[in-house]
């Protein structure tokens, strides 16, 4: 039997992967848009972050620490993207 | 060596068990490297693009063998390469660059029928394909099959001739290699159909209007750079395998402290590792070109 944290556990993580597979098929459409991938991929970094946030808040356990940490992460995914994409024009 | 290594990838003791390049401060350190990575690529690009540039092999012979290819696939006939056309598209290349804009349409509203009609070639039906920063000809041909509106274009049963220029040059800031198909079936005394991708470039053409035309609008049969990086596959490649250094430490990190109990603070794993794994399948996707 499931219980109540690992079923949020589980709303937390399936709604994280529909929100990112959705925006991988916005990228797929988009493939020679370089504005649009590049906004997509901002988009998605927010949402990442503030997901990962939500899920902390609701376990308790936001820490200054933990929220720096998914910033950076989400701040690599844009540069990255962005590293590959800056002379593709 | 070892031992660094373990402490840059492994959680343990000695980097508070968690692997140290999952710290803020290296987190920090990759993004910084990346903007200076950026910086010195492209000065390299502009200063030494033999060394670092992007390598292309595009070719009108291919482009129009393609097109062909793609149309007879698809139960229609040929078009044919027509000079007129192709002078069309070079002129409407030259005026890009001249004007610095990308887009059917110039900043002043000069539309693509305008260079068609003044280089000679009077249409029933014309349209119009743009690509820039392709590498190969097919690369070209398949962004424009896998778009809808350039995919109508390629396939219409209504254009018998094309036309293509092939132009290096810098466009709004960036060094490109510029593609410009133009598609048409000669008039025989039917009424003016402009047919081209995207519904605002659908118009009739007045027979008065008149562009400025570039004297220097050189039909270019084909185009070859080989520096010896290219830029593309070093971003993509350098992209990737940070990222698989990333995927793959968070990954050990679950594996190794999976029945360790020791409290950290630190982010989840499997929401990096999620958000990881399709920034790496963007990457994988993404960087040929773009297309109008």
């Amino acid at each position: 039997m499931m219980n109540y944290k690992t079923k949020l556990h589980l709303w937390y993580y399936s709604g994280l992967l529909v929100v990112l597979i959705s925006c991988l098929v916005l990228v797929f459409q988009s493939l020679h848009d370089i504005n649009l991938i590049m906004g997509i991929t901002v988009f998605m970094s927010v949402f990442y972050v503030s997901w990962a946030i939500l899920h902390h808040y609701v376990h308790h356990d936001v820490h200054a620490k933990v929220v720096i940490e998914y910033v950076l992460i989400g701040m690599l995914g844009i540069s990255v993207v962005y590293f590959t994409l800056f002379l593709l024009k | 060596m070892r031992d660094f290594l373990h402490h840059l990838f492994l959680p343990r003791e000695s980097n508070n068990h968690r692997a140290r390049i999952l710290h803020h401060t290296s987190l920090l350190a990759v993004i910084v490297l990346l903007f200076v990575l950026e910086f010195s690529f492209s000065f390299l690009h502009e200063k030494r693009g033999d060394i670092l540039g992007l390598r292309t092999d595009i070719a009108v012979t291919e482009l129009l063998s393609l097109t062909n290819k793609k149309r007879e696939e698809n139960g229609l006939p040929p078009v044919q390469l027509d000079p007129v056309l192709s002078e069309a598209a070079s002129q409407k290349a030259a005026d890009m660059f001249a004007g610095n804009y990308w887009a059917h349409n110039s900043p002043n509203g000069t539309t693509p029928w305008v260079f068609i009609k003044s280089s000679g070639y009077d249409y029933l039906y014309a349209g119009e394909n743009l690509a820039r920063g392709f590498s190969t000809s097919s690369d070209v041909i398949n962004a424009w099959m896998q778009s809808p509106g350039h995919r109508e274009n390629m396939l219409s049963p209504n254009y018998k001739d094309i036309g293509f220029a092939v132009v290096p040059g810098t466009l709004t800031g960036d060094e490109t290699m510029l593609v410009v198909e133009m598609f048409g079936k000669r008039r025989e005394g039917a009424s003016d159909i402009a047919d081209a991708r995207g519904n605002d470039l659908t118009q009739q053409v007045p027979q008065a209007e008149q562009v400025a035309i570039s004297k220097q609008s050189p039909l270019v049969a084909s185009f070859q750079t080989q520096p010896l990086v290219d830029v593309k596959d070093a971003t993509k490649g350098i992209s990737l395998v940070l990222l698989f250094v990333f995927f793959f430490t968070l990954l050990l990190d679950i594996m190794i402290l999976k029945n360790k109990k020791i409290v950290r603070i630190v982010a989840h794993n499997i929401d990096t590792i999620m958000f990881i794994s399709v920034v790496i399948t963007t990457i994988i996707l993404i960087g040929k070109g773009v297309i109008i």
